[in-house]
């Protein structure tokens, strides 16, 4: 923001007259860029529109959602990149928003933080929580130093939606935890030939109930006659519930039992990867699905990568592996890395009310061959996977068992009382073909496992802050100052200590353990040098060396350097004029200083 | 009687023929050395070419390095559809030097295509059934043996260094001695923990401090820096054996295995395969793994490297499953003559992946390897099954009250028998007809008539009669003395050590193969004077090329049975019975009447096929009151078993109800209509 523009917006008489503008501009959802000469608009102050005004109380489908990725890459053309990285079963495309700075270097060069959102199609809050940190990063680049640090230094990958022809089938008809490609859940060698329906026509799937007096298993529940209850112990109810919305399309006596897909993509990838009868919906083996292999191909070609965040929902979680207890035998991390998790994930549940730091295997379930696990182990990456919203939110506490309101009625009261009934269908009558006359009601799909939109943009503020701060604890090394000493005539010791002033080291544990990436590497080299001696600084007092058996000019340090610690070297070399010291990390970065020998 | 002249080109044909020393055919696939990418090509496409209608060939993928992975699809194409017939997937070479297995594999496409009219299994075969052959998985991996001789390779080449044959830094050498291979180092060192053995020179072994042996020596791979041993690799970066990139109890993050199960064009191709084609119902794969010559054993550990998992991941073939296996084995043995073991340590390999996770019969062979007794016998007379009437007899005969021996020569050519029955009193030469396991034949000696020869065959054992038109008939008794291959006598004696490579050596000395380099000086620019020697590379992996054409035969005869035994439902009976007006009682009754079941007991475990499914399908009119429209079952055991399946229905007289019968990889589906009356 230049110093010109800044008063006037001080003075006011432009700004008032600007806002004007844009609010004609800006109609309905989707607002445009407006005059070009305009800037964006602070987050600290918050009297005025943003460059790109996007309503964060609402959700977007995949059609919108790439609409607006195209809105913003147009807005903030020097800094992002939106590309395709392979298409989806139904050939629709999985974006990839690299934001980057190139006139700081290339974004391979950097350390990287990486997100997915949408791997299952229902869990759909996590599209938006990518669009909102992309959209806010750019928006704040030029108001909030710290921003600009960030996009200066570091780069992102952000893929919105890797599941996009499940989440169109959440917006048209119902929510769709798997992709689309035809699966025989029911193994009678047809595939997804009898999904549940939108019978009434109204881009739900409810529940059915029949009205069998005397015959049923529920009756209404006296509290409110909108919940069924089962009914008393030796009493027959008046209802019998029938499942989700659906006929028995393939004549088979069952209804909805092969619907659309049938696979979890979450459970796709190779680290802990089991077949369908030890882990269900795994498919035929890793990355046998476009969508996941996308991702799997991106990863792989990114070795820069230090941080993973994938968005699911629900529950208010921040979930790290293992995905399971057989996991290196002992069902947990090695403690370097764990300690590395816990700094993160502790902020976290501050940052993030109602959530709680667990171990997916422990805490949650079992998963094999989920992300997690892939990203840890193969790719060296610190990763985690954030259950959005919980139904605790909406109480903003816990609910009191003696309160006026009974606790089962407790979501009915919010959905009357702070939804005007938005979210419950009611019971309404309707003429099946196979069941005769039934009632089709029941939660709407935006309930439950969606939050709520008026409590959605603190949701999607909060977990891109967490997302921002696992970005910003991605390794940061910086050398001090290497010292020069000279011992006799043309020989000298010099030692070099590069410091890491983020909390996630520059190589994981687990990543020396595997052979993930390559280690990283202490080099020195000058015009007129010959190294005869290198090893790492030891000793009570520093002065010692634990020597490397060779090639000391180029000394591995296979665990990196610790998140907040150091590596220090030491070599004696002999030799004259100026000499390059280099640290190289695949994720740390390569990193440069030079010293004079005299 | 009358001598009776004999045909003599025919004899020595069949002589030659028995004798096991088969030409190359003029026009036929090339048995006399192994075939490069393009010498394949060629010869897949003759024979497409040649049989245009009961081949199909087609690249089911490109390698890294553009090459196709030739598909060959046989099949009579009248009927059912090849891809819904069940069919028998034949693949190979899936390590790149494991070239005898793509040998093996074409001869086995010439063999079902040129016998096709002949012989009655192999008709029977592709007019029912359908065979997949896959004869090069690894093209890219083959090529090596060519581009690479002095290595050996069961790699693919890493994209990031293709001129390294997929060798990572710690495995990459040097030819010091000039022979153009990289066999071994040894170098004399006071640290050296390796002596020679005592017994066998040429090969080392730990010394024993405690027996106050000393060692001296450090081996290495020919001409490596020895700083690179301890280089550092990253996983996933260097080539991939692709019989070890299956998920099935996979090494992760160990060299050669790939970034991650599944990582290669080629291996996703081929197991897209497996799934897609749903009519593929055995899978016989040409590997260094076996477990044909051997059945698979009940115990056996997972494999160093393997993973820790849940317990429900099984490491032993399942219990109900493995008598299928142990008489298949013995089958095999008899049908090919060849027993003995496979390399072990299957971990993440292909045949393992189609019976542990896609729940398929899955069989795998090397088709040559170290002879089991070590003796350096090569393979013996391929006992007999059922129809293998082929073969020299010695026969032992009653004529009128006297003792007779004779011998009986029978051969196959074209689609009959030829036999020659000599005895004290002359020779005539019969034709005739053979199969499952019997024969008869017919000839004609002047002055006597037509005399005629019939007989059944198990085994290597033969019982019959001749007749003699007036004269009578005289029964007999055979025992087959040639077939062939046959061994020639073991000479040499076990040697003490007992290791494969102890074992190999015998085997390489009584054959006469040059399959190890001596010993001998050379120089290396830092180490300085060595020994380079060992092993000559491939030369334990695939067999003299002489040896090929007599090897294939044996396992395409094998691939021809194999076929045979796949699982095939079919609907037996369908009855309606009336119970009152309008109601219907229907029973439908299916059989498998091959040999293998439905589902292998590891296929009713997995969640990739289907179950055994009859269904009625929806019709106007008809309600059903008792049962389920659609019934399942989780599988149908073969040999005659039967299922029946009913229905209560309620409808008009009359209507057509349609039934469907689908069974995956066993016929697909079929259906049939049934009328309410």
């Amino acid at each position: 923001m230049t110093h010109a523009s800044s008063q006037l917006r001080r003075s006011g008489r432009f700004g008032t007259a600007f806002r004007g503008t844009v609010v004609g501009a800006v109609l309905g959802a989707l607002a445009l860029v407006a005059a070009p000469s305009l800037e964006a608009q602070p987050f600290s102050v918050p009297d005025r529109d943003p460059k790109v005004n996007i309503r964060w109380d609402r959700y977007y489908d995949y059609d919108q959602t790439t609409e607006l990725l195209r809105t913003l890459q147009r807005a903030f053309p020097r800094f992002l990149t939106l590309e395709s990285i392979g298409k989806s079963w139904e050939g629709r495309d999985i974006w990839l928003v690299t934001i980057n700075n190139p006139d700081t270097g290339p974004h391979h060069q950097k350390a990287a933080f990486y997100s997915d959102a949408g791997i299952h199609g229902n869990e759909v809050q996590g599209t938006e929580v990518t669009l909102y940190m992309i959209w806010f990063l750019m928006e704040n680049y030029d108001h909030l130093p710290k921003v600009k640090e960030l996009v200066d230094s570091r780069a992102f990958y952000l893929v919105p939606d890797m599941n996009p022809d499940a989440r169109q089938h959440f917006f048209d008809t119902s929510a769709l935890r798997s992709g689309t490609r035809p699966f025989d859940s029911d193994r009678d060698g047809r595939a997804s030939e009898d999904p549940s329906q939108d019978l009434t026509g109204n881009r739900e799937v409810l529940q059915m109930r029949k009205y069998t007096p005397g015959e049923g298993t529920h009756v209404v529940s006296p509290v409110d006659p909108r919940l069924m209850v089962v009914a008393p112990r030796g009493t027959k109810g008046d209802y019998t519930l029938l499942g989700s919305e659906g006929t028995d399309l393939d004549g088979d006596g069952r209804r909805n039992e092969d619907g659309v897909g049938g696979y979890d993509l979450n459970r796709n990838f190779p680290v802990g990867w089991q077949p369908m009868h030890i882990q269900g919906g795994s498919h035929w083996y890793p990355f046998s699905n476009p969508e996941s292999r996308a991702i799997g191909d991106l990863l792989k070609s990114r070795p820069n990568v230090a941080a993973l965040q994938t968005w699911h929902n629900t529950g208010g979680m921040i979930l790290r592996g293992p995905g399971s207890q057989y996991y290196r035998g002992t069902g947990e991390y090695t403690n370097r890395d764990v300690r590395a998790y816990d700094f993160l994930a502790e902020r976290g549940e501050l940052m993030l009310p109602y959530y709680r730091y667990m171990t997916v295997w422990k805490d949650l379930y079992t998963v094999y061959g989920g992300t997690l696990d892939w990203a840890h182990d193969a790719l060296g990456i610190m990763s985690f996977c954030n259950e959005l919203w919980s139904q605790a939110q909406l109480y903003q506490g816990f609910w009191k068992d003696d309160g006026p309101v009974p606790a089962e009625m407790q979501q009915l009261f919010f959905n009357d009382r702070l939804g005007m009934g938005a979210w419950f269908h009611e019971w309404e009558e309707f003429d099946h073909p196979e069941l005769g006359k039934i009632e089709i009601g029941g939660w709407s799909k935006w309930w439950g496992r969606t939050t709520i939109p008026f409590m959605l943009q603190e949701l999607l503020h909060r977990n891109a802050m967490f997302a921002i701060f696992h970005a910003d604890e991605m390794p940061l090394l910086r050398f001090d100052e290497p010292t020069v000493e000279r011992i006799a005539g043309n020989t000298f010791r010099i030692t070099a200590e590069i410091r890491n002033e983020r909390a996630i080291p520059s190589r994981m544990e687990v990543a020396e353990l595997n052979n993930a990436g390559n280690p990283d590497y202490f080099r020195i080299r000058g015009g007129n040098l010959t190294v005869q001696v290198g090893g790492f600084t030891s000793g009570e007092l520093r002065n010692e060396i634990r020597m490397v058996d060779r090639d000391p000019g180029n000394i591995p340090v296979s665990s990196g350097v610790q998140g907040h610690g150091g590596v220090s070297v030491t070599w004696i070399v002999t030799g004259s004029g100026s000499a390059t010291i280099e640290y190289t990390s695949d994720k740390g970065g390569t990193h440069r200083a030079t010293v004079q020998l005299r | 009687m009358r001598r009776i002249r004999r045909v003599p080109l025919l004899a020595a044909a069949t002589l030659a023929l028995l004798m096991g020393a088969t030409p190359a055919l003029a026009q036929g696939v090339p048995l006399d050395g192994y075939l490069n990418h393009q010498e394949l090509t060629r010869a897949l496409q003759g024979l497409a070419n040649q049989h245009r209608s009961m081949a199909s060939l087609e690249a089911l993928a490109r390698s890294d390095g553009g090459r196709e992975i030739w598909l060959l699809t046989l099949g009579n194409p009248a009927g059912t559809l090849r891809d819904q017939r069940p069919a028998l997937l034949l693949a190979a070479n899936l390590e790149g030097n494991h070239l005898i297995g793509s040998s093996a594999a074409l001869y086995t496409a010439q063999h079902l295509l040129t016998r096709y009219g002949q012989d009655e299994e192999v008709t029977r075969l592709l007019d029912q059934q359908t065979v997949y052959i896959l004869p090069r998985v690894n093209p890219d991996g083959a090529e090596l043996y060519w581009a690479m001789p002095g290595y050996e390779l069961p790699y693919k080449p890493h994209l990031s260094a293709p001129d390294r044959g997929g060798l990572n830094i710690r495995e990459l050498g040097r030819d010091l001695n000039g022979d153009g291979l990289i066999t071994l180092m040894r170098v004399r060192d006071p640290e050296g923990e390796l002596m020679p053995d005592p017994d066998e020179p040429r090969l080392l072994r730990r010394a024993d401090r405690a027996r106050a042996e000393r060692g001296m020596y450090k081996v290495y791979v020919e001409g490596i820096d020895p700083d690179n041993l301890d280089a550092y690799v990253p996983h996933g970066s260097d080539g991939v054996n692709l019989n070890r990139n299956f998920p099935h109890e996979y090494l992760f993050f160990q060299p050669h295995v790939g970034p991650h199960q599944v990582s290669e064009v080629e291996t996703r191709a081929l197991a897209d395969f497996l799934f897609t084609r749903t009519n593929i119902g055995a899978i016989l794969t040409f590997s260094p793994y076996d477990n044909l010559r051997s059945p698979p054993p009940a115990q056996r550990s997972p494999p160093p490297g393997t993973e820790p998992g849940p317990p429900t991941v099984p490491t032993n073939v399942l219990p109900q499953d493995r008598p299928f296996h142990q008489y298949i084995s013995e089958r095999f043995n008899e049908i090919t003559g060849l027993s003995g073991d496979g390399a072990t340590d299957e971990a993440g390999s292909f045949p393992q992946y189609a019976y542990f996770q896609a729940g398929l019969p899955s069989f795998t062979t090397p088709v040559w390897t170290l002879p089991q007794d070590g003796s350096g016998a090569r393979p013996g007379p391929a006992a007999a099954g059922e129809g293998d009437v082929e073969g020299e007899w010695s026969i032992a005969m009653e004529m009128m009250g006297q003792p007779m021996d004779g011998s009986l020569s029978i051969t196959r050519v074209g689609g009959e028998l030829r036999a020659s029955l000599n005895t004290p009193g002359g020779a005539v030469e019969l034709t005739g007809q053979g199969q499952g396991g019997q024969f008869q034949a017919s000839g004609e000696v002047p002055q006597l008539g037509s005399i005629s020869v019939t007989g059944r065959v198990t085994g290597d054992a033969m019982t019959g009669s001749v007749g003699l038109g007036p004269m009578g008939s005289a029964s007999f008794t055979g025992i087959r003395v040639g077939g062939p291959g046959a061994p020639p006598t073991p000479t040499a004696r076990a040697r003490r050590g007992d290791t494969p490579e102890h074992r190999w050596l015998s085997y390489f000395d009584e054959a006469g193969i040059d399959g190890f380099i001596d010993w001998t000086e050379a120089q290396h620019p830092t180490l300085g004077t060595v020994e380079v020697g060992g092993f000559r590379p491939n030369a334990r992996v695939n067999p003299p090329p002489a040896e090929i054409a007599d090897l294939a035969e044996r396992h395409a005869r094998f691939a021809v049975w194999l076929g045979h035994q796949l699982p095939k439902v079919e609907i037996v009976e369908t009855k309606v019975e009336g119970r009152g007006d309008n109601v219907f009682l229907i029973t439908a009754t299916i059989t498998n009447e091959r040999y293998l079941p439905t589902h292998f007991q590891m296929g009713t475990r997995v969640r990739t096929l289907p179950m055994l499914t009859v269904r009625l399908m929806p019709t106007d009119g008809v309600t059903v009151i008792s049962g389920t429209p659609q019934q399942q079952i989780p599988r149908l055991e073969g040999m005659g078993a039967r299922a029946s399946f009913t229905w209560l229905v309620t409808g008009r007289p009359g209507t057509n109800i349609r039934m469907e019968v689908f069974a995956e990889r066993a016929g697909g589906l079929q259906s049939t209509t049934l009328t309410l009356r």
